[in-house]
């Protein structure tokens, strides 16, 4: 019998352990029919999986754990709140005082040696004289009958402020609050000659209230031993530790101070300032990272206290805690602060925040206002023009665009425009129109991924050719007597100047629209090869909640037969009502979701969504309330996964557990939550003997949440199935278009006609003969004819000049336009980029309007050459593109490809062009035909391929790239998106990699952070190190 | 036995260029100095020994490594390859302790799971090693994995940069390799 191989065993195990224990044997039998080896084998892996989450810190019984309802002593055991690094916790009853205690468990190998012991008692005896409201209360110390000790202390209804941060970065002034709190603590105990030695979010408990207490004191001394090799500790806390720490030096309070630093900066940007592999060598050496740089902001005199707590030398930072307090206070009163009108205070505060040098004069308040005034307009602009500028260039550079918004905002806000302001605004920011309907909504933004709440007010409604930044921002809408609305806008794809908005953002009422829901906007879609209009309709804002359906279960929703109108198959055969309802039953046997527990859900979890629900169920409680389960067009229009990269991380996707709806912050274009990730979705719609479930679970990995075609058997009842409600208007006709079985969604850029998409199984098609490619090839061949080249116009700026030259198209009496962009840096001749644009480039009439973003080529040096393909531009004739499947299209391809080849033949005549040396940069759909042109063209050296794959639809195959793909030779550099959803990495770009003809050794595929893009300073990187080492250094 | 910095971090800079008999030079020198730092640990009077193979390979790199001279990219590789000469010399020292004290006294490794909360278990080194050798000879990928994780404290992420993969698809291989270790651990070898 065959091995399986470990992508099997790690999918079937993962589908295995997101099924409920009592279907997951019936779904491995199923699965691994035929091979029972095999489902022993992942039956035996999640067992083993399940002990681990069940017991942790237990392997191989080596550790005897105590059991609710145990007694040590005057206590009993409740329940285990967590195994520490220090030993596990237990919530306990004390039966004589009738409180609930925590109870600390020291590992015995920390206390079986006598001497250890008595320093651990001492420890714990001095720790407990500590009175102070940010102290853990130690009780008591006590020995349990088998001879581990442990600490009584209070216990406390609240989390960690590790688990707090996991959650997403703090406001300052929250994070603030926790800084004071801590000094406050740490000053007591310092006053009292402890120093805790192991400050970490981990030993920091936040209350219910808000109250902060450390936890651990003293505790930390406990082996005696100093630096690195004490026992107990996780890598995580050598994050926290202070330099002289990791050296084994003495250390005293000042180590605290070091710890709450770094805890300070975890606060503000969700970061720890060290990390890496070698964070002892980051603490010791490395400079200390900007928080500013992670969190734009962060305030600068927050910055200022993290910089001097986290000075390497100890004797640089605050001696005491009392110290640190006074600066922290200080900091929050200006925070708290109402914002200074622009007068003479605020030119104050703006100097100072800035560090800018206070010219002496200005000290002299006595000279009159208005000549102050006067005076410090000049410094302003002087700081606008020497320090602002270059940090908002280098913020662009950077892909920081938020950064450089705001401070482009802060330059504008001083006074007359300055000239080099208006340069940089195309390079972090769009133009774009807000109009709403009705107009005259106050508007504000922020950006997706922050999490604070400080929105900034962009005005009122229509907003016409405003700035806009770069990436996905969240708009909140405001309007007297209209429901408030909050939508997405933007995009990391950055093509074009100007950001285009739809259509006018509708504002809804309380008559227009259901409280629970949004409006999502009437879209036309081709389905089942017919197009069909569908209207507006509404969907439920948030997933159903187990306190909803409570309401449907409470009212006998499993006994009346009305609400169930599907049939029930199970296993191909269709079962009887009652057998169904048998088979829907909770953890006890009651009626109700696979989750619950006689009739109920679980404790404090009204406001999570329900799950573990069938699609049977799903159906009902749609029909009992009177609305209906969404259908795969519904949900999929309301979900666009264009913004995954955003999405996905602020999603509850590989988590630990549901949450409640709407506590995770991704929201969807319209303003839905949770539609990735928390539970699965299940949608209308079948699939085969299936129903689609879409948007992934808490438990599912994050590809799944791009995943627009995940079906699962209707009876399926994992605990991540849930769903959430629509109500829709469409026509007769659209809605039976719409609910009827749906074929799946293949990964089709939205420009390309196609008229049905054709799901591809690239595994299973044979490569194309050298006889039938020779074929192919002579397609492209195209007949000698002179150029006649005009150089019609010539454009300089600061980075390079553009020439805008046009010369005979190798086909038909065309001319056809090369955009040729020199650089100012370097010598002729010039290696040179050609350039094949994105999609974008199909609908915009103008170069002007697309941002060309090789910059950094030409800074480098390079030329760069953009030809202006066929119904690109200016070449464009406002006429949808023939659909992609006829003859018209086959030969616009052809012609495209040779506009490129054409464009080689005219800069063969220029001397200033090394012809020797020409690369090839391919944008998304430039990249996807990327093949076609490294097969065709042999005198391209290098290509680089950025957000490019294999796309789902079928062509013609002389023009279909897969067959190109074996046939290149010439070194390519992949560069994709981990999340996305136009190219999948694992569906459309790695197999796009592995097809290519190259040698191994000269191709590259890099996977980095992102959607349809990289982030830049990973593009630029990649790009130049490639260009360098396979044309040449410059 | 103790090198000077200087070498190490030559030949770590060196190696991460290129030179492949760079390596070469590189291991026994940090071998030795992991050792030295283990023995020294181990000399303290226990009646149990809880080695952290992670602590110990931070030690070594701040004593043998020059900070200044290093790029991020070689802090990773230096702990990559600490991994496989850490499991070698704790294993080495397990045996010859065995041999001695003839079961009294076990020599056990506190693995650290740096994303659970959960306490670093004790687990026998002997046991783990033949466990891993087990999984690497049918899943090599995935072994490799394991040691980096267990041996030399790598996160996920620093994981994924060291096996050129992304940090999700390092916690998904995880997650199962390590349910068929502690299955390894518990049944012991199935024929």
């Amino acid at each position: 019998m065959s091995r399986l191989s470990w992508s099997d065993l790690e999918s079937l195990f993962h589908d295995a352990v997101a099924r409920e224990p009592a279907a997951r044997a019936a779904f491995l039998a199923e699965r691994c029919s035929g091979r029972p080896d095999i489902q022993a084998e992942i039956e035996s892996l999640v067992l083993a999986h399940e002990q681990t989450r069940s017991e942790p810190g237990v392997a191989a019984g080596l550790r005897a754990r105590l059991d609710v309802g145990a007694q040590v002593g005057p206590y009993q055991i409740l329940s285990l709140l967590g195994a520490g690094g220090m030993g596990e916790v237990y919530c306990a009853k004390d039966s004589r005082l009738k409180r609930t205690v925590a109870l600390k468990f020291l590992p015995p190998e920390m206390t079986r040696d006598e001497d250890a012991r008595q320093r651990f008692i001492l420890e714990a005896q001095a720790a407990s004289a500590l009175d102070h409201p940010n102290i853990c209360t130690i009780y008591d110390i006590d020995t349990a009958p088998d001879g581990q000790i442990f600490l009584a202390m209070a216990y406390y209804d609240g989390e960690t402020l590790k688990r707090r941060i996991e959650r997403g970065p703090l406001s300052p002034v929250e994070a603030l609050d926790v800084a004071m709190q801590v000094s406050q603590g740490l000053t007591k105990a310092h006053e009292a000659g402890i120093v805790h030695r192991d400050i970490k979010p981990a030993n920091l408990m936040v209350t219910k209230d808000g109250a902060i207490k450390i936890l651990d004191f003293g505790i930390a001394k406990l082996t005696g031993e100093t630096g690195l090799t004490r026992t107990g500790m996780t890598p995580g806390t050598i994050s926290y530790m202070a330099p002289e720490q990791l050296r084994g030096s003495a250390v005293d309070q000042r180590a605290d101070l070091w710890s709450l630093g770094v805890v300070l900066y975890e606060m503000v940007t969700g970061e720890l300032p060290f990390r890496g592999a070698a964070v002892s060598h980051a603490i010791l050496s490395d400079r200390l990272p900007n928080a500013a740089e992670v969190r734009p902001e962060t305030p600068n005199e927050l910055q200022q206290i993290i910089v001097r707590a986290l000075e390497k030398r100890a004797d640089a930072r605050y001696a005491t805690a009392a110290d640190l307090l006074k600066d922290l206070a200080e900091c929050r009163s200006v925070l708290t602060a109402p914002r200074p009108v622009f007068g003479i205070a605020g030119v104050w505060r703006m100097f100072r925040r800035r560090r800018v040098a206070i010219p002496a004069f200005l000290v002299l308040l006595s000279v009159g206002a208005l000549a102050a005034l006067a005076l410090s307009r000049g410094a302003e602009a002087r700081w606008a023009r020497e320090q602002a500028i270059p940090q908002i260039e280098r913020h662009a550079d950077a892909g920081n665009w938020e950064a450089a918004f705001a401070l482009a905002k802060r330059v504008e806000a001083v006074g007359p425009q300055e000239p080099a302001l208006a340069e940089l605004w195309p390079r972090f920011s769009w133009i774009t129109t807000i109009p709403s309907d009705p107009p005259g909504a106050k508007v504000f933004r922020r950006p997706y991924s922050a999490t604070t709440d400080t929105w900034e007010e962009l005005g009122t409604t229509p907003l016409e050719g405003i700035h806009f930044p770069f990436g996905l921002s969240t708009l909140r809408f405001e309007l007297d007597g209209y429901r408030p609305l909050l939508r997405t806008l933007g995009t990391g794809i950055l093509v074009g100047t100007r950001l285009q908005v739809a259509s006018p953002f509708k504002l809804d009422t309380d008559r227009t629209l259901p409280h629970d829901k949004v409006r999502v906007a009437g879209w036309n879609e081709v389905v089942s090869g017919e197009s069909v209009q569908f209207r507006d309709f509404f969907l439920s804002r948030y997933e159903v909640t187990n306190r909803e359906y409570k309401k449907f279960v409470d009212a006998g929703g499993y006994k009346r037969k009305d609400l169930w109108e599907h049939p029930f198959v199970q296993g191909g055969r269709t079962i009887p009502w009652d057998e169904a309802m048998a088979l829907l039953r909770d953890k006890t046997g009651r009626p109700g979701p696979s989750t619950w527990q006689a009739g109920d859900y679980p404790e404090g979890q009204d406001d999570h969504p329900v799950g573990g629900v069938s699609w049977y169920e799903a159906a009902a409680f749609a029909r009992f309330v009177g609305e209906e389960l969404p259908t795969v067009h519904h949900w999929r229009r309301a979900f666009a996964p264009e913004a995954s990269a955003w999405l996905l991380p602020a999603s509850n996707l590989e988590g630990d557990g549901p949450a409640r709806v709407g506590h995770f912050r991704g929201i969807s274009w319209p303003g839905t939550y949770d539609m990735s990730g928390n539970v699965r979705e299940w949608c209308f719609n079948a699939n085969g003997d299936q129903r689609f479930i879409l948007g992934g679970g808490w438990n599912d990995p994050y590809h799944l949440g791009l995943n627009m075609n995940y079906a699962q058997p209707p009876l399926d009842r994992s605990f991540t199935n849930g769903f959430r409600l629509a109500i829709t208007h469409d026509d007769e006709r659209a809605r039976a278009r719409a609910r009827a079985s749906s074929a799946p969604a293949a990964s089709v850029p939205a420009w390309l006609r196609v008229s049905e998409p054709a799901t591809r199984s690239i595994a299973a098609e044979k490569a194309v003969s050298n006889e039938v490619f020779e074929a192919y090839r002579r397609i492209y061949a195209y007949d000698p004819v002179p150029l006649n080249a005009t150089i019609e116009a010539t454009e300089s700026t600061r980075h390079w000049t553009r020439e805008h030259i046009s010369f005979q198209a190798s086909y038909g009496a065309e001319r056809m336009v090369l955009y040729l962009f020199l650089p100012r840096t370097g010598s002729p001749p010039y290696q040179t980029v050609l350039h094949w644009p994105g999609s974008a480039a199909l609908n915009l009439d103008s170069i002007d309007k697309y941002q060309v973003h090789l910059d950094f080529v030409l800074k480098n040096g390079r030329a760069v050459a953009f030809p202006v393909y066929k119904r690109t531009f200016e070449r464009g004739d406002r006429q949808p593109l023939p659909s992609a499947s006829t003859a018209a299209f086959r030969d616009l391809v052809v012609q495209q490809v040779n506009d490129l080849r054409r464009s080689i033949d005219y800069l063969e005549t220029r001397p200033d062009i090394d012809s020797r040396k020409l690369g090839y940069y391919g944008h998304s759909w430039g990249g996807a035909n990327g093949p076609i042109v490294l097969a065709t063209e042999s005198r391209l050296r290098a290509a680089v391929l950025y957000v490019a794959g294999i796309y789902g639809a079928r062509f013609l195959p002389e023009i279909d790239p897969v067959a190109f793909m074996p046939r290149v030779k010439v070194p390519v550099l992949m560069l994709n998106g981990e999340l996305d959803s136009v190219f999948p990495a694992e569906t459309n770009a790695k197999p796009f990699f592995e097809l290519l003809g190259t040698r191994r050794v000269d191709k590259k595929l890099v996977i980095a952070p992102g959607g349809h893009f990289v982030p830049s300073p990973v593009l630029i990187r990649e790009t130049l190190d490639w260009l360098d080492k396979y044309l040449g250094a410059t | 036995m103790s090198s000077s910095p200087g070498d190490v971090t030559g030949l770590l800079l060196a190696w991460s260029d290129g030179d492949r008999g760079a390596l070469e030079g590189l291991i026994p020198l940090v071998y030795a100095e992991l050792r030295a730092i283990a023995a020294r640990y181990l000399q303290h009077e226990r009646v149990e020994h809880v080695l952290q193979p992670t602590a110990l390979v931070h030690e070594a790199y701040i004593r043998l490594v020059d900070q200044n001279r290093v790029r991020w990219q070689n802090r990773s590789q230096f702990f990559a390859v600490s991994a496989q000469l850490m499991r070698r010399i704790l294993v080495d020292h397990a045996r010859s302790n065995a041999a001695e004290k003839r079961g009294g006294g076990k020599t056990t490794l506190a693995l650290d799971d740096a994303d659970a909360a959960s306490q670093p278990e004790s687990v026998e080194v002997i046991a783990v090693d033949r466990a891993l050798t087990r999984l690497t000879s049918i899943y090599p990928e995935q072994g490799r994995l394991v040691e980096l994780r267990y041996f030399s404290g790598l996160t996920i992420e620093e994981t994924g940069e060291v096996l050129g993969m992304s940090p999700a698809n390092v916690k998904r291989q995880w997650t199962v390799a390590r349910a068929w270790l502690r299955r390894e651990l518990a049944c012991g070898t199935k024929s």
